[in-house]
């Protein structure tokens, strides 16, 4: 009986990692968790592929710096991926109305629950490393010989395997502790900015942390509080390496046993707490409610107003949709932050620096903040909220698809490039002559519509109100283009501004070249629109087959 | 007059409904009634546009609705039967955005909102999230959405579910004040009895296909029985109920 019921609710919760409400009726969760292994997999994949063409010659420093890359991404996907199930770990109001009147076990519930993490968990770490453990345990080992190997290839799994435990309990123990200290309603009020805070701690230390590996770095004291050093000597010390970094290593290695021990016995006291006394307590305590009673002002035209004022409070209070935007800003501010520390590099007083060299990174920084935030706003509208309530907006759509558009145009402008935006001007206005830095806000404003243009090409949605079909955005070919593309795009943008600033006819023909473009897409847009009967709101994967459906008859 | 010609919706080779024609007119109470799974919710949803009809046209004061949706969407206000409702907004946000997506003039509908939360005793709890309201003030909250742009038809689909006494009485008053105001009003419930002292005219579905169609009184007349139970019994009930009660009995004993 309770066999069959853990294997039930094992399946349960494996498919609630994709929140099983946001897909449309042919949706098929298990794709989407298929494409983001994809995405691991090629990343696997392309890390490997150096090592093929060097012919697996490398020195001492390049292994150490290789292994320690491979580990520090790792424990940085784990620990990204313990904040993205953060709602998942624990049951939910959901979960106890659901099963509270059943004859099921806590204890059946929490193993399903761990259960299905911990697949989900296996299934990133296996496709992440799926070549790389395959092809590089050999070579990061300085000893030849098949024990040798076999002793490399132990040491890369143990140290893979703890640093991912390790990660995913320190979140577990961090959420753990936080509900069980703290009433529901503030825990629950407290989760999102905890959750952002620990995207923004783990990119950034990944960021920041020194990647070049040497002995001296072994004794520096601020790495030996870093965790991935910890299991990077674990490994070295397992594989045998001695020398003159040999007590360093130990060292560290030793923190590691201490760690787990605190983590594992952390998580496990909490968990079980959790589940011996507040489960029964979470249908007591309401959700968060709105603090404020002041009442909004309307914004504009009333359709514009209320499709903004939606979109803005989805933002706000839907954990999911905010959990997906932090994802995608903490990618864009790990490398907003790799791009200042170049700032940083040359002094502070950048107002006495020389404008040709703070301008490049500062440019770069104001424009992929612009993309980011725009993009950002642009992935999490697609995914619905709540979704069976969207016949309201369905059965009060009384006005030309144009007016949509218009409404969700101005709610991409002001929640993705308005804020983007605003925090240039405050840059570029304080370190910059006025004129300079409005030549440059003009740019980037003209710039951050266009982006909106592009976001709307095909978007006939009103945002968080269409269904979601996974594998349509073909996300894994979007991520690795923006990732290919972005940066190299962006290097030569600023090449293209800095000339504009510097030569009022080449700025003049920018700007006239970004206008047009503006205003061909908002034509684009809006023509397309016109032509459309209603707005989308269910996506429907065309068939390949159209079925005339003569057996009905 | 909300006119319906020849209506089908088939999902697959099965009918949901199966060229269903009625008309309801101003200033009556239309009651549309059938068990679970007789069409019932679909043909509200086929008439709000929700659901595309296979089949069939629907005319509102003498115009195919078809021809102008948004015009028909202005003069419509509807009642769904489950109350799915953004959950992240509190009351009063929700009912804001309604306004605003209905085009009504900000100052009139915000006083009108006001109005409808006090009457309907929602007022207090107007600020909090609708995620922790109760099945009935959740109703009341689709009620107000359905009401506040003053309709011209109302559809209402098991609008009682979850409302507590008095505002159940409110709610049964209420419907028979608008239709005597000469609104177009569809009505559908389980409960028979409400029905039978609300309703002029009733529509009786079976498994998709209209059974019956006229006033009460004409069909106890016709078919000399007393209630509209007992007249929704012969037509569109199958079973045995106390047959089935004890086969259930029997079984969970066994």
């Amino acid at each position: 009986m309770e066999k069959l019921q853990f294997r039930v609710l094992y399946r349960v919760f494996l498919l609630r990692v994709v929140d099983l409400d946001t897909l449309s009726a042919d949706g098929d969760p298990t794709k989407l968790l298929g494409q983001i292994a994809a995405i691991f997999a090629t990343i696997s994949f392309f890390a490997s592929a150096p090592l093929i063409l060097l012919g697996g010659r490398l020195d001492e420093n390049a292994r150490w710096d290789m292994e320690f890359f491979f580990l520090a991404t790792t424990m940085l996907v784990v620990g990204l991926f313990a904040v993205l199930s953060w709602d998942s770990v624990f049951p939910d109001k959901r979960d106890f109305l659901v099963l509270g009147p059943l004859p099921v076990a806590p204890r059946t519930i929490l193993g399903a629950k761990l259960a299905a993490l911990a697949y989900a968990l296996g299934l990133l770490v296996i496709s992440f490393n799926v070549f790389i453990a395959i092809i590089w345990p050999p070579v990061l080992s300085s000893a030849t010989g098949l024990l040798a190997a076999v002793r490399s290839y132990a040491a890369y799994f143990i140290a893979i395997v703890l640093g991912s435990v390790f990660m995913f309990f320190s979140v577990l123990m961090a959420q753990g502790i936080a509900s069980q200290i703290l009433p529901r309603q503030i825990f629950l009020r407290l989760s999102a900015p905890i959750q952002v805070a620990a995207f923004a701690l783990f990119l950034g230390t990944f960021i920041l942390e020194p990647k070049d590996v040497t002995a001296a770095l072994l004794r520096s004291p601020v790495v030996g509080r870093l965790p991935t050093y910890w299991f990077f000597a674990l490994a070295q010390q397992i594989r045998g390496i001695s020398g003159p970094s040999q007590p360093a290593l130990d060292i560290l290695a030793g923190r590691v046993w201490i760690a787990m021990g605190i983590v594992v016995i952390g998580a496990a006291a909490t968990l079980l707490s959790f589940y011996a006394w507040r489960l029964g307590k979470i249908v007591e305590a309401p959700d968060i409610l709105p603090q404020s009673r002041h009442r909004t002002s309307r914004l504009g035209n009333s359709l514009t107003g209320a499709v903004l004022l939606f979109c803005a409070r989805t933002l706000l209070r839907s954990r999911q949709h905010r959990v997906i935007l932090s994802f995608y800003y903490g990618v864009g501010f790990a490398i907003v932050l790799a791009y200042a520390l170049t700032l940083l590099a040359t002094g502070f007083g950048l107002r006495n620096s020389a404008f040709s060299l703070v301008a490049p990174p500062l440019l770069i920084v104001s424009l992929l903040m612009m993309c980011v935030t725009v993009g950002g706003v642009r992935i999490v509208a697609p995914m619905p909220i709540t979704l069976p309530a969207n016949w309201i907006f369905r059965i009060t759509e009384s006005r030309a698809s144009s007016a949509y558009l218009h409404a969700t145009r101005c709610s991409f402008i002001c929640l993705g490039a308005l804020p983007a935006w605003l925090a240039s001007s405050m840059l570029f206005l304080w370190l910059w002559p006025w004129r300079l830095a409005c030549a440059h806000l003009l740019i980037l404003a003209l710039l951050g519509m266009l982006l909106v243009e592009l976001c709307l090409l095909g978007f006939a949605k009103i945002p968080f109100t269409c269904s979601y079909l996974p594998g349509k955005g073909k996300i894994q070919f979007v991520f690795w283009a923006c990732v290919v593309l972005l940066l190299p795009l962006l290097n030569e943008a600023v090449h293209i501004e800095m000339t504009a600033l510097a030569d009022s006819r080449i700025y003049g023909e920018l700007i006239a070249i970004l206008s047009v473009a503006l205003a061909v897409t908002w034509w684009r847009n809006t023509e397309t629109t016109r032509r459309m009967k209603s707005m989308r709101f269910d996506e429907k994967e065309l068939p390949i087959l159209v079925s005339l459906s003569l057996d009905r008859n | 007059m909300l006119e319906l010609r020849n209506v089908c919706k088939r999902y697959s080779s099965i009918a949901a409904v199966d060229s269903v024609s009625f008309s309801a007119r101003p200033g009556e109470v239309t009651g549309y009634l059938g068990a679970n799974g007789s069409g019932k919710s679909t043909t509200m949803k086929i008439i709000t546009g929700l659901i595309e009809p296979n089949e069939g046209d629907i005319f509102f004061g003498g115009k195919p609705i078809q021809n102008d949706w948004m015009a028909f969407r202005q003069r419509m206000g509807y009642v769904p039967e489950e109350p799915h409702l953004y959950t992240h907004l509190t009351g009063l946000e929700y009912l804001e955005m309604v306004a605003c997506l209905r085009n009504l003039a900000p100052k009139p509908a915000a006083e009108r909102i006001d109005g409808l939360l006090h009457l309907l005793a929602l007022h207090t709890d107007r600020d909090l999230a609708i995620s922790s309201y109760s099945k009935g003030m959740r109703q009341k909250v689709l009620l107000i959405a359905a009401l506040m742009h003053n309709p011209d038809l109302i559809l209402l689909d098991e609008p009682f579910s979850g409302l507590d006494v008095g505002s159940s009485l409110v709610l049964r008053s209420l419907i028979q004040e608008l239709a005597s105001r000469g609104k177009v009003i569809l009505f559908s419930s389980h409960e028979l009895e409400t029905v039978q002292r609300i309703c002029s005219h009733v529509v009786i579905l079976h498994r998709g296909k209209i059974v019956a169609d006229d006033s009460i009184q004409h069909l106890q007349t016709l078919m000399s029985l007393s209630s509209l139970e007992e007249i929704f019994q012969e037509l569109a009930v199958e079973q045995d109920a106390g047959a089935i009660s004890r086969q259930i009995v029997d079984l969970i004993q066994a």
